[in-house]
């Protein structure tokens, strides 16, 4: 199941930026956890993943480097401290409203870690 | 296939700061990118068509390039087929267009400033040419014709009451627009021509074919007496061509050629039938005529032909009396100057040929000389006409200063004025018009200071002359004030005003004056000597004891020495000084800075 475009908009920003916060990573890798550890829900267009790379970029959120050293040039995204301090507000978002969820009984899951 | 790039494309593809840092990288060079991407065709066109429809500067596209051939690179080696990375990556315009949103999102605060810096001005830009376009279409439109309004009384005068025709004939017999050489005018000084000429004097050796000239043409000067009977000019006004046959010869000389105007533009046609550029050739004809009447004068007073002399005078008052009640300032103002040439024609009979004339036949004068008495004003009504003429010529629909507007008031400027020299160009002049619509001060804006100039003039209306000369005036002081730029058109045609009080008042205190030494006259000749004081020839030689208006209270004054007579103000010191007038004593002007001495009346010095 894929998430409808409204609430990707919300989600995707903060998946992307929880995946940073694990280390630095390039774009087609991002594509690929996203799609893998959210088993496919959070899978995105990957046209709109660079655009919201550059979005959360040009918001000082994440910040890019260039690295020539590997087999071909790529680039590498990590979490920058407002980043950091973005993700935790946005997660503790998160928290309440699938807490308001769970009480109405759309969700029934325990959140981990937020 | 890769390809080295040439030293061209290098150099082309080199930006600015690796130039600057001295380092020819080539880094904006996407085809060199693409050449060395390790892709299939396809995916390297999806790429290009990404890259392309971004529409992002040089090194924006090349950071997007290479990290979008990474992606497929990526998705290739974990071993998707081309299809299935291309299907993944989704639609392209799609992709083209976010990226390139957030792309520029994410460029400088320095350059989106400056963006929007060229947006804004780029809308200035835009807002000042339609500025231009609208003002250059809105074309001013003549609504009031001013010109038949002051024409419509002068055409409803009977004929029989008009003066002009007998004029017309006069002037055509003397040959008057033909002054050069005149044998009544002789050179002020024939080593300065540019001092002009005066009248000939039974002194001067051309007075014989004066003489001879006057005695030829009685009839024509006759001709002048009948049309100064007369109780209107009854000439209209207007521009060049308004006249017609001998009309035209009579203002304008044989050699007169109207000019061809009919291939002005709108422009200059506005700019030259305004009521400002009315041409008033009578009253050069109508100096002249009072000047020959004068020298007549002399003829007469040579002959002993006091009746003749008095006539003469009677017709220079006449037609001074037709001009009085025209409506444009300068005829008034001529009309003033024919009764002041008047009264000193009198003022010098009585000095010097009293006897020439009867009790009666003085008496008579002072009744003329008092006709003129409530000439205390003159009228501004065609001044106003001729603002708000030119305000209708030069403003639009929008009520703002109009390109052809800037045109016609360029046309009013001195050529040196750099605002006319810029406005020559009518390319620069539309080019400017916004700017000159922003400045100058708009149609009710100059209208209401222009009716609020007018007020303050007519609250002048009832000072005395003392006052006007030693008062400030609000009116020029507010003309002074003006600013220059946004009411330039009040400032072309102000300043000009504000004497005309003035004039005015001087002009009736020489009459006064007059008046007064002629019923000093009839009472020396009823009782055998000069009266002590202002106030015994009243009411019987004099209406009233006229005030002394040079100074602060008190009637004029009388004082005969050795049996001549003077009549004075005190001046604007206030002090009897004997009727002694200052050194540089201008007759009859009351001067500021003529702090000693007294105002004389009486006797006026000979008319240049």
């Amino acid at each position: 199941m894929k998430l409808e475009r409204e609430l990707m908009r919300g989600a995707g920003p903060l998946a992307v930026m929880q995946l940073l916060a694990t280390g630095e990573k390039y774009g087609y890798e991002l594509v690929e956890r996203l799609a893998r550890d959210s088993r496919g829900i959070l899978a995105m267009g990957q046209s709109t993943l660079y655009p919201m790379l550059y979005n959360l970029e040009a918001k000082g959120l994440i910040r890019s480097r260039l690295d020539d050293t590997g087999p071909r040039p790529r680039k590498y995204y990590r979490l920058t401290a407002k980043g950091e301090k973005q993700l935790h507000h946005d997660k503790q978002q998160w928290l309440a409203l699938t807490t308001a969820m769970q009480q109405l009984g759309i969700a029934n899951v325990s959140i981990a870690g937020a | 296939m890769s390809q080295t790039p040439t030293l061209r494309r290098r150099i082309a593809t080199t930006p600015m700061r690796d130039w600057i840092r001295g380092r020819l990288t080539g880094r904006m060079d996407l085809r060199a990118i693409y050449d060395a991407a390790d892709l299939p065709e396809p995916a390297k066109q999806l790429v290009q068509q990404v890259v392309k429809r971004t529409r992002l500067h040089q090194l924006e596209k090349v950071d997007v390039a290479r990290e979008l051939i990474a992606h497929f690179q990526d998705a290739l080696e974990s071993g998707h087929s081309v299809e299935q990375a291309m299907a993944d990556f989704g639609d392209p315009h799609h992709a083209a267009k976010l990226i390139r949103r957030a792309k520029k999102r994410n460029r400088s605060i320095i350059w989106k400033m400056w963006a929007r810096g060229w947006q804004v001005m780029g809308a200035l830009v835009v807002l000042y040419v339609l500025a231009a376009i609208v003002l250059a279409l809105d074309k001013p439109v003549v609504t009031v014709d001013y010109i038949a309004k002051l024409n419509a009384p002068i055409e409803a005068v009977p004929q029989q009451d008009r003066a002009w025709p007998d004029y017309r004939q006069a002037i055509l017999a003397l040959r008057l627009p033909w002054e050069k050489d005149y044998p009544l005018w002789v050179e002020r000084d024939p080593e300065r021509p540019t001092t002009g000429s005066r009248q000939v004097q039974p002194s001067d050796p051309q007075w014989p074919a004066a003489v001879a000239y006057l005695r030829e043409h009685a009839d024509a000067l006759a001709a002048i007496r009948r049309g100064a009977s007369k109780p209107t000019l009854g000439l209209t006004v207007g521009h060049e061509g308004h006249w017609s046959g001998d009309d035209d010869l009579a203002l304008f000389g044989e050699d007169h050629v109207i000019p061809d105007t009919s291939h002005d533009s709108y422009a200059e046609q506005l700019s030259s039938n305004t009521l400002i550029n009315v041409l008033l050739p009578h009253l050069t004809r109508m100096h002249a005529m009072s000047r020959v009447m004068t020298c007549d004068i002399q003829l007469a007073i040579g002959d002993g032909d006091g009746e003749r002399a008095v006539a003469d005078i009677e017709a220079i008052i006449g037609m001074a009396e037709q001009l009085r009640p025209r409506r444009i300032l300068i005829e008034q103002l001529v009309g003033l100057r024919l009764a002041a040439r008047a009264d000193m024609q009198l003022n010098a009979l009585l000095q010097d040929h009293a006897v020439l004339l009867g009790s009666n036949q003085w008496a008579q004068q002072a009744h003329h000389l008092a006709r003129l008495d409530d000439w205390d004003s003159l009228s501004m009504e065609a001044e106003s006409w001729m603002f708000e003429d030119f305000v209708q010529r030069i403003y639009g629909h929008t009520g703002r200063l109009t390109t052809t507007g800037m045109q016609v008031f360029s046309t009013y400027l001195d050529q040196s004025n750099p605002l006319r020299t810029s406005t020559d160009s009518r390319l620069l002049n539309t080019a400017l018009s916004p700017i000159s619509a922003a400045v100058f001060a708009p149609q009710d804006d100059m209208l209401a200071k222009f009716r609020e100039l007018i007020g303050m003039l007519q609250q002048n209306s009832h000072q005395t002359l003392r006052e006007v000369i030693l008062q400030e005036s609000t009116f020029e002081v507010q003309v002074e004030q003006l600013n220059r730029i946004r009411y330039a058109p009040l400032c072309l045609l102000m300043p000009g005003w504000g004497f005309e009080r003035r004039t005015v008042l001087q002009a009736r205190a020489a009459r006064r004056g007059t008046m007064i030494a002629i019923a000093a006259e009839l009472y020396l000749r009823d009782t055998g000597s000069y009266p002590a004081d202002l106030q015994t020839l009243v009411p019987r030689y004099l209406p009233q004891a006229y005030p002394d208006e040079s100074a602060t209270s008190g009637t004029l004054l009388l004082k005969v020495t050795d049996g001549q007579l003077t009549v004075y103000g005190r001046g604007l010191d206030n002090d009897d000084d004997g009727g002694t007038p200052p050194a540089d004593y201008t007759w009859p002007r009351l001067d500021q800075d003529q702090t000693d001495g007294d105002w004389v009346l009486y006797p006026a010095p000979p008319e240049d």
